[in-house]
């Protein structure tokens, strides 16, 4: 289904930051409660730098050869493609295996704990199979809806806490350790997949500039910021009492008397799962060397089913695939290694 | 045609599978909006005043030790479909307040589907008592705290600014609302200790 016209960068753009806000949504926030104010804002400011230089490479072949890195590969080396496709495809199976875990689990300790897990796992999956089938293109442009979304269930919910805030509760101070710094580091270096999704997906796209991505990540970062520490300064301790701060925000939004808007998350969560997952189901076709191809996405899509299935019988599966050390490690070899393994290879001969 | 097939497919299963087997119907559930926290010969009751359409007040008195132990207890026992998530106002007595407020507030700051801004206060004696026979009483005593929070702003009223109170560094000491029945409704303010 996916043609071979292109559409413009910003639209991909726009969708690999709709992807970061399901992480940040999805995200239950652990942060260890000793780490202060400005501790947590350097470890934020870390990620985020490091997720900017996770798109190197792939902006590198960009620019270079106006492709993306999957074709470029399928191009250069015919014969060791097939060990290159297979990582690629195992990443992406557990990427969306870490967003589908963290869904389902919001899923039932927010909305409803007695809902069949699997079922409400199967007809995202199903959704998710019919919009990777209809392309990159059309996924793009349904995330133009969910931007306009997004941006109003936000502004409902930040503008509805304004009256709440109280910073005098908050100690300014610097408080953290080297293990702390690890771990929030790695926390906020999540939203570093989507490097991998554009490494993949970027030859679709026209008029692309690298301010694109340095727009996207800021914007990101900004909105990680205000839900992890917005929530802080309107709800004190409460914030630390339960999981998934930004429902919590939700449920306090009020304007007079008008007050919970958590429905209103709990869509925004969905869509913004939505599209993450076609969007990596698509990259998983895009992998295997085909735009698009239905059976392709079956296959994958019922192997992340069952490993679903194993993930919610096996403790140990589940906190296998929903190790945030784990992604970003997979990330960090599928965005920077391999790419810049080719890079010496080809780079000479992408010049020329 | 396929693509219809498979459109009327997902909504079929999006229908039976999200959840919906579990649902209740609203004539059928019970929503609590409301709780009070009373002493009845010598034991600490929890009473749950459920929406209904009828003149007088529909409740279930449960005797229990916490909030979390009337929940269980009342869901268990005596209202099987109970629902908190619309509960507004959280009224306990003054006097057992040392015993039950602190670790009542805790469960309920715990529970996702608890409101935050849920209304929590105290209130004497008889109030408790009045509340069985004047089902409009809620709503007066709801209309009676906002009126005391647009004259106090320092007044902690809701769920979420008692817990802060509570459970952070900052306050030893802090102001809630107080419901006095002496002749008709008031509303007061009262200061209550953290460290209690």
């Amino acid at each position: 289904m996916q043609t071979k016209i292109k559409f413009p960068s910003k639209r991909l753009l726009l969708l690999i930051f709709l992807a970061s806000v399901s992480v940040i949504l999805l995200e239950s926030f652990d942060l260890p409660k000793d780490t202060s104010f400005l501790f947590n804002l350097l470890t934020l400011l870390c990620g985020f730098s490091l997720t900017a230089l996770f798109f190197i490479p792939s902006v590198i072949f960009k620019r270079r050869t106006d492709l993306d890195f999957m074709s470029l590969a399928h191009m250069k080396t015919p014969n060791a493609i097939v060990f290159v496709s297979a990582f690629y495809c195992l990443y992406f199976v557990y990427t969306a295996e870490y967003f589908l875990i963290k869904y389902c689990d919001m899923f039932s300790k927010k909305l409803n704990s007695e809902a069949n897990i699997f079922a409400v796992d199967l007809v995202l999956l199903a959704v998710c199979v019919y919009a990777a089938y209809k392309g990159t293109n059309a996924i793009a442009r349904c995330s133009i809806f969910v931007f306009v979304f997004s941006f109003i269930v936000l502004l409902i919910i930040f503008t509805g806490n304004i009256s709440n805030i109280e910073i005098n509760n908050t100690a300014f101070s610097f408080n953290g350790t080297k293990s702390d710094f690890i771990n929030n580091t790695s926390f906020f270096l999540t939203p570093a997949f989507t490097a991998v999704i554009f490494a993949v997906l970027s030859g679709y796209t026209k008029n692309f500039r690298s301010r694109q991505i340095v727009f996207s990540l800021i914007v990101t970062a900004i909105i990680f910021a205000l839900i992890l520490f917005f929530t802080v300064f309107v709800l004190g301790e409460y914030a630390f009492a339960q999981d998934y701060r930004c429902f919590l925000l939700s449920k306090t939004t009020h304007f007079g008397d008008v007050g919970g808007f958590d429905s209103l998350y709990l869509s925004l969560s969905v869509l913004t799962v939505f599209l993450a997952i076609s969007i990596i189901l698509t990259c998983i076709c895009k992998s295997t060397g085909k735009s698009s191809s239905l059976p392709t996405i079956l296959v994958f899509a019922t192997i992340i089913f069952v490993l679903f299935i194993c993930a919610y019988h096996f403790n140990a599966v589940k906190e296998l695939l929903s190790n945030h050390y784990l992604l970003n490690i997979f990330t960090f070899i599928s965005a920077v290694v391999i790419p810049v393994i080719y890079l010496f290879a080809f780079g000479r001969r992408l010049n020329a | 045609m396929p693509k219809k097939i498979i459109l009327i497919l997902l909504c079929v299963l999006s229908i039976l599978f999200s959840g919906c087997s579990s649902s209740k119907q609203v004539d059928k559930a019970s929503i609590a909006e409301t709780v009070t926290v009373g002493e009845k010969d010598g034991r600490i009751c929890y009473t749950f005043y459920l929406l209904s359409s009828s003149d007088t007040p529909v409740f279930t008195s449960v005797f229990a030790d916490s909030f979390e132990q009337a929940c269980t207890k009342a869901k268990s026992e005596y209202i099987p479909n109970l629902s908190l998530s619309k509960l507004e106002l959280f009224i306990t007595e003054e006097k057992i307040m040392d015993k039950t407020l602190k670790s009542d507030i805790k469960y309920i700051s715990e529970k996702p589907y608890f409101s935050p801004l849920m209304y929590v206060t105290l209130c004497d004696d008889s109030l408790v008592e009045k509340f069985v026979n004047d089902k409009k009483l809620p709503e007066q005593v709801e209309e009676h705290i906002v009126l005391i929070k647009n004259k106090n702003k320092d007044i902690s009223l809701n769920c979420l600014s008692i817990f802060n109170n509570f459970f952070s560094d900052f306050n030893k000491e802090f102001s809630v609302s107080y419901i006095n029945s002496d002749r008709e409704i008031k509303a007061e303010s009262i200061k209550i200790n953290a460290e209690k």
